[in-house]
């Protein structure tokens, strides 16, 4: 792995950058100590109907590239992102392929696959379990009603459900149990903890008479009480130490745009106190198109344009919509100075939603300390396109994890490196 | 030569009766019966799939042509190890009929049918030598028999109680959350496991004095919430100084998600206990008939006179929510809930003060909430704007004399005092309960009987739970680790009565209860019961069952037979039809691309897809009960229909409305109502004659024509990879990397038919498309959510929709004649039924060696036509059953 140049980061300026939000003490929370490498944050944007391309790729390539018209809003930061054209997983199935996005991998084949289709999130966060309150949070704007983004898989093919209410996110980031909870959650996980050895035994006197398949089976029942094991004690220790304090008041749950906007908050604020180094915001079909101004189609509906024009200029717009967001996201850890140790995708598992492909996805790289050329465009003829899964491994060595392959990666990614 | 065909044809069909009716189904039998006839009957070679071959196929799959880039002539005859895929397939498409091609000459049905035999039996008889043994797998319990399964275990009452609700989907095989494989265990799962397990603990066990009963007698203003309306209402009476009443309840609950429900605000920190409540409800309907005429007054919308006015009781909770924010909790009290549940509907008698009265069932923190499903929708703004610019025709002159004096206290939301329109007054609401007619109640005893419970107990009470729990004898040595765990609970100081429900949790997170485990390849007795259990009810054996396994009678056939008529017998086969529907049908998918809320509207006021469902759901039922011909499901002369699905339908409503409260064969009169505890015979639905016979069968019904759309549009593709799949049991291939996809266009006059025209010029996509693309057509004129159209929705000029094809040889220029085509595939559908069966029976896939099975029984079912209960009884009795 290469060697990541160690950004500005030292107590006085995080504090500086912090003192608008925050209210001291939080200090202990920000002992990174050894774990403290450049670009150990990931957060990921997605929506599950991808995006027109002709607003969203620039025709030329290089960091001065001329950006087409939904780019608009990223101006201000040329040299801070990178737009990859031709990446892809390489699978179809339309709607039916988007939920392997961020896995590269579909859920019916994910059983062949050493990892699963464990997702980047997930990956990242396994690296990072107990270090930070939360190993990961995942989060949506939304409901799922009209098309849901399907973001989060773990290893075992289990989809991880996102929390669809800020106010839910909110109370888990900053808002500490009464004492009394917390001795009694403590309490708790002492019991599940017993509950678990029991059945452990349980397990292992079963898998003695089990035939190898099923014993495979069983496996996944082992690794699980496991991982459950590590992660009462993980969850205990942080039950009674307190959250960090924000000024912050708890707001309200709302629709996909009044909470979007609220979770780029959140999330700053969780990466900034340290509460998680991981998170994924999704964009739900439940997108209320109507408070940006557009007759209610449905973000579904504008998907489906068929090339109408006026369907696909409302379409264009709900793709601004979420550009424009991720630049303020963009901004707001710039203030921070946390841009640079954060690594941020923003994309869809989708390519064009009127024709449901899957292939040339919207990819859009920003932050994490990378060489951003604005746009990469990635070899286009068959046999040697680059797969999505590159960029992914790519991301994974930036996040601090030595692996040699990241699904169906066939290495990584050096221009922007 | 000739002669010697027909000898050749005769040879064949013998080997076809013996094998058919006689034989039972084991491959050396079989292969017997085939040398049987090669020893005594000289033209046999007809037989052999090679003669077949050659005559038929080789044409074009020679070396020369290898047309679609096949030669059999190249692959060999001997089946082996580098051609057995490639003759499966070919073995496939001769059955289907696909090959050879309808423009080419066809092989006599005997000469097929035998050529099939011979193959397979060579097929079968390749993979016996050299497959693996057969999977064994451990299936966990899926999210619907966990829970079914928890409900009987410790007989709870489970209407308003999901201990699933965090659970992760289950991922689907072949549309069934039932394959072995399939159903991985996760850490994230695993916690769920102990969070529910405790959840369960508590509401099962009750060690605890039997609770008060307590009484609530309400009276109005039962609402504080409505504000407008009620406050308009109450401050009213207040003004006159009068007890109010009653209180008005008269717009319908709507919008998305709906709002407008009427919480009984004394009850808002919900029941105190869980438990059965009698509700009482006193409530009059009034103006029903009012002169709404829409077209003088542009109000108010939705409103059917023709139709009772209806009063619904909903459950409300405000669980998780800030007690503290108050606007939230008023918003979730007036609003859509998710965890809601209809307790009863009521059709109110005009102008006639009626007592409404349920026995429900109430979750602790649940309060009972008020609406007027059928209600003027929207008509509190629009009634006050009426109102106002009619009130000279609307009021003689005393009362608007009154009506204006009033209003000048108190402004105008005062008008539902002076307005006639349609409404229902709610006088009083007692609430009782909770009544536990026994104490502890069945949970509690089901664990530890009627005595009390002492540390010195624990094994006797862990043991018996156990041997439950895991649907088998358990062993004394087995449990140890669970007794140790209660006797160490109550050494950290736990009481011994809450300590032994450790015990009880930690079997509930056991691998033995939550996962399946058969263990030799045939299967005992308690892994038989499980299996049909399971199959029928999605839940654990019962004690008869369970009875019959330790009595070893469960291996004999008819005694198998026996149960599963018993099982199918008792309404927990509930969990049968909706799950069986669910995988087969993809029944399950209906709602998760939802129709685009704006086009179709028509589908969220109409409660549509619940409707939809219940069609479907009816439809199987009752062919299942009947033992009707599964023929009916390609096509059909009646369905079953309320009000609102036959408006969809273009079907006159009264024709539902003549069928309401008819008694139909098969089914019970509360399949048909959907009223849950109220009564409410308008919204039952009818068993309806069809004639239009678009209708006909699955593939008019709305439930099929939406989960098949995607909300926004209907594609060909996808409804005829749907209809191969699950129609036709030939599902294609996914389609090759690199194709370039269609881009949709409703600028101009390009039809999806023009695309699809185009993109099967395309060899390779023809080779799938010529199959997949004639069924969607026939189905083009069904719209997204199953609305008949004769046009695209697209441009100004809309191209007519062109809906014929071939299915085969056949041609239909329309889905009347597409399913006259289908129908000479019943044998194809018994199949795939048959298939679909084993698949959600079994858990694993279907393998080669499996086909005599699946033969058999679909031979065994042909001569009476298919019939429905007749395909599930014998994939019970079919030795395959049986074994892993």
């Amino acid at each position: 792995m290469k060697n990541i140049p160690t950004p500005n980061f030292n107590r006085r300026q995080f504090l500086r950058g912090a003192g608008t939000c925050l209210a001291l003490p939080f200090l202990e929370t920000l002992s990174f100590g050894e774990e403290a490498l450049p670009a150990r944050r990931f957060v990921c944007l997605a929506n599950p109907f991808g995006m027109i391309t002709d607003a969203f790729f620039p025709e030329e390539s290089g960091l001065d590239a001329k950006l087409p018209e939904n780019l608009k809003p990223l101006e201000e930061w040329r040299g801070k992102f990178t737009v990859f054209s031709n990446l892809d997983h390489g699978i179809s199935g339309g709607h039916a392929g988007t939920h392997a996005f961020l896995s590269g991998v579909r859920q019916n084949e994910a059983a062949a696959m050493p990892d699963g289709n464990i997702t980047l999130d997930q990956f990242c966060a396994e690296r990072v379990a107990g270090l930070t309150r939360f190993p990961v949070l995942n989060t949506s704007a939304g409901s799922n009603a009209g098309g849901g983004v399907e973001l989060c898989w773990t290893r075992s093919g289990v989809q991880v459900p996102s929390i669809q209410k800020v106010s839910r996110v909110f109370q888990m980031l900053f808002v500490d149990d009464p004492e009394e909870q917390a001795n009694k959650r403590s309490a708790r996980y002492q019991r599940q903890g017993s509950i678990l050895d029991a059945v452990h035994e349980q397990a292992k006197a079963m898998n003695q008479r089990l035939s190898k398949r099923d014993q495979k089976m069983m496996d996944q029942y082992f690794t699980s009480v496991r991982e459950v094991e590590m992660t009462l004690q993980q969850e205990n220790a942080w039950v009674h130490r307190p959250r960090p304090k924000v000024e912050m008041k708890e707001p309200k749950n709302g629709s996909v745009t009044q909470q979007l906007p609220i979770l780029f908050d959140l999330i700053t604020l969780a990466l900034q106190t340290d509460s998680t180094r991981v998170a994924t915001i999704e964009v739900p079909g439940a997108f209320d198109v109507g408070r940006i101004g557009l007759p209610p189609k449905g973000y579904h509906g504008y998907s489906h344009h068929g090339k109408d024009p006026t369907l696909m200029s409302g379409m264009r717009k709900i793709e601004h919509y979420q550009l424009e967001h991720l630049a303020r996201f963009m901004k707001k850890l710039a203030d921070l100075e946390l841009l640079n140790s954060t690594q941020i995708l923003f994309g869809s598992g989708m390519g064009d939603g009127s024709a449901h492909t899957n292939k040339n996805l919207p990819i859009l790289v920003a932050g994490g300390g990378y060489k951003h050329k604005t746009h990469v465009k990635m070899p286009e003829e068959q046999g040697k396109r680059v797969p999505l899964c590159n960029l992914y491994l790519t991301m994974a060595h930036r996040f601090g994890i030595e692996t040699e392959s990241f699904a169906y990666s066939k290495g990584t990614i050096g221009e922007i490196s | 030569m000739k002669v010697a065909k027909d000898v050749a044809a005769t040879s064949c069909q013998l080997v076809e009766t013996r094998h058919g009716v006689e034989t039972p189904f084991t491959t050396s039998r079989l292969l017997v019966a085939t040398m049987f006839a090669f020893v005594f009957l000289p033209a046999v070679g007809h037989a052999d799939y090679k003669a077949l071959v050659t005559r038929r196929c080789l044409d074009c799959h020679d070396n020369e042509t290898r047309k679609g880039d096949l030669s059999l002539e190249a692959l060999g005859f001997e089946i082996d190890k580098t051609n057995e895929k490639q003759w499966l397939r070919a073995l496939e498409q001769i059955e289907r009929g696909t090959m050879p091609p309808p423009k080419k000459r066809q092989p006599s049905p005997v000469e097929r049918r035998a050529a099939v035999l011979d193959l397979e039996t060579k097929l079968v008889a390749h993979q016996q030598k050299f497959a693996a043994p057969k999977p064994a797998m451990l299936r966990r319990l899926n999210r619907t028999e966990y829970r079914a399964t928890i409900r009987d275990l410790l007989r709870l009452n489970m209407s308003s109680f999901d201990p699933t609700r965090e659970f992760p989907d289950d991922n689907r095989s072949h549309g069934f959350p039932s394959d072995g494989e399939k159903l991985v265990t996760s850490s994230f799962l695993l916690r769920q496991y102990l969070e529910s397990a405790e959840e369960i603990v508590e509401r099962a066990i009750h060690f605890e004095p039997k609770p008060e009963v307590r009484r609530w007698d309400l009276l109005p203003p039962f609402d504080r919430t409505t504000k407008y309306q009620t406050y308009g209402e109450a401050a009213y009476f207040r003004r006159q100084k009068i007890q109010q009443p009653y209180q008005t309840i008269s717009e319908r609950m709507r919008g998305l998600p709906k709002g407008g429900y009427h919480p009984v605000d004394e009850m808002r920190d919900g029941v105190p206990v869980g438990g059965w409540y009698r509700i009482r409800i006193q409530a009059e309907a009034k103006f029903r008939y009012a002169d709404l005429d829409p077209t003088k007054f542009h109000f108010p919308s939705e409103w059917d006179a023709t139709e009772p006015i209806r009063l619904s009781l909903f459950t409300g909770t405000l669980e998780g929510l800030d007690p503290e924010n108050k606007e939230a909790l008023d918003t979730a009290a007036t609003g859509q809930q998710s965890g809601e549940r209809l307790l009863g509907t009521w059709d109110l008698p005009d102008d006639k003060l009626v007592w409404l009265e349920c026995r429900v069932w109430l979750d602790g923190e649940n309060f009972p909430r008020l609406g007027f499903p059928n209600g003027p929708s929207d008509s509190n703004y629009r009634l006050l704007k009426y109102f106002k610019e009619n009130k000279h025709v609307l009021l003689n002159e005393e009362q608007l004399a009154n009506f204006e004096a009033d209003a000048a206290l108190a402004g105008d939301w005062n008008v539902y005092m002076f307005f006639e329109s349609p409404r229902i007054r709610v006088y009083k609401i007692e609430v009782e309960g909770p009544l536990n007619d026994i104490w502890p109640p069945a949970s509690h005893r089901v664990v530890f009987g009627e005595g009390s419970y002492e540390s010195k107990d624990a094994e006797k009470i862990i043991l018996p739970f156990a041997s439950r729990a895991w649907r088998r004898p358990a062993e004394p040595q087995e449990v140890a680790p669970l007794v140790k765990l209660v006797h160490e609970a109550e050494q950290a100081g736990l009481t011994p009565e809450v300590a032994v429900q450790e015990g009880l949790k930690a079997i509930l997170c056991s691998p033995e209860f939550l996962y399946r485990e058969e263990k030799g390849d045939a299967l005992t007795g308690y892994e038989i019961a499980s299996r049909l259990s399971y199959f029928l009810w999605s839940s654990m054996p019962d004690e008869q069952l369970l009875k019959l396994a330790t009595a070893g009678e469960l291996s004999r056939s008819e005694r198998l037979r026996q149960e599963a008529e018993r099982l199918l017998n008792d309404s927990r086969s509930d969990a049968f039809v909706n799950e069986f529907l669910d995988g087969w049908l993809h029944l399950h998918k209906l709602g998760t691309m939802a129709p685009d809320v704006h086009r179709f509207s028509v589908y969220y006021r109409d409660d549509l897809e619940p409707a939809m469902k219940t069609e479907t759901r009816l439809f199987f039922r009752q062919l299942l009960n009947t033992n009707g011909s599964t023929e009916n499901f390609l096509n059909s002369d009646y369905t079953f229909l309320n009000k609102e699905l036959a408006h969809l339908y273009g079907v006159d409503d009264k024709l539902v409305a003549a069928g309401q409260g008819a008694k139909v064969e098969g089914l019970r009169p509360q399949d048909l109502q959907q009223d849950v505890d109220g009564s409410a015979p308008s919204l039952a639905f009818a068993r309806v004659k069809l004639t239009d016979v678009r209708r006909g069968g699955l593939l008019g019904q709305a439930s099929v024509l939406t989960l098949t759309a995607n909300g926004v549009d209907t594609s060909p593709v996808t409804r005829g990879v749907w209809l191969l799949e699950n129609i036709l049991g030939a599902p294609p291939p996914p389609p090759p990397p690199n194709v370039a996809s269609l881009e949709p266009d409703i600028r101009g006059t390009t039809t999806i038919r023009d695309q699809l025209q185009k993109h099967r010029e395309a060899p390779s996509c023809r080779s799938c498309h010529q199959y997949i693309d004639p069924p969607g057509f026939a189905l083009e004129n069904f719209d997204p959510i199953g609305h008949w159209r004769g046009h695209y929705p697209i441009s100004e000029t809309p191209p007519q929709i062109d809906a014929s094809g071939k299915l085969g040889a056949a041609e239909f220029s329309d889905v009347i004649g597409f399913k006259a085509a289908l129908m000479q595939h019943r044998d194809q559908f018994a199949r795939c039924i048959v298939e679909k069966l084993l698949i959600h029976a079994l858990g694993r896939e279907l393998e080669v060696i499996d086909r005599p099975y699946v033969r058999k029984i679909v031979d065994t079912a042909a001569k009476d036509g298919y019939r429905l209960r007749d395909l599930v009884l014998l994939s019970v009795e079919s030795e395959i059953f049986k074994r892993k």
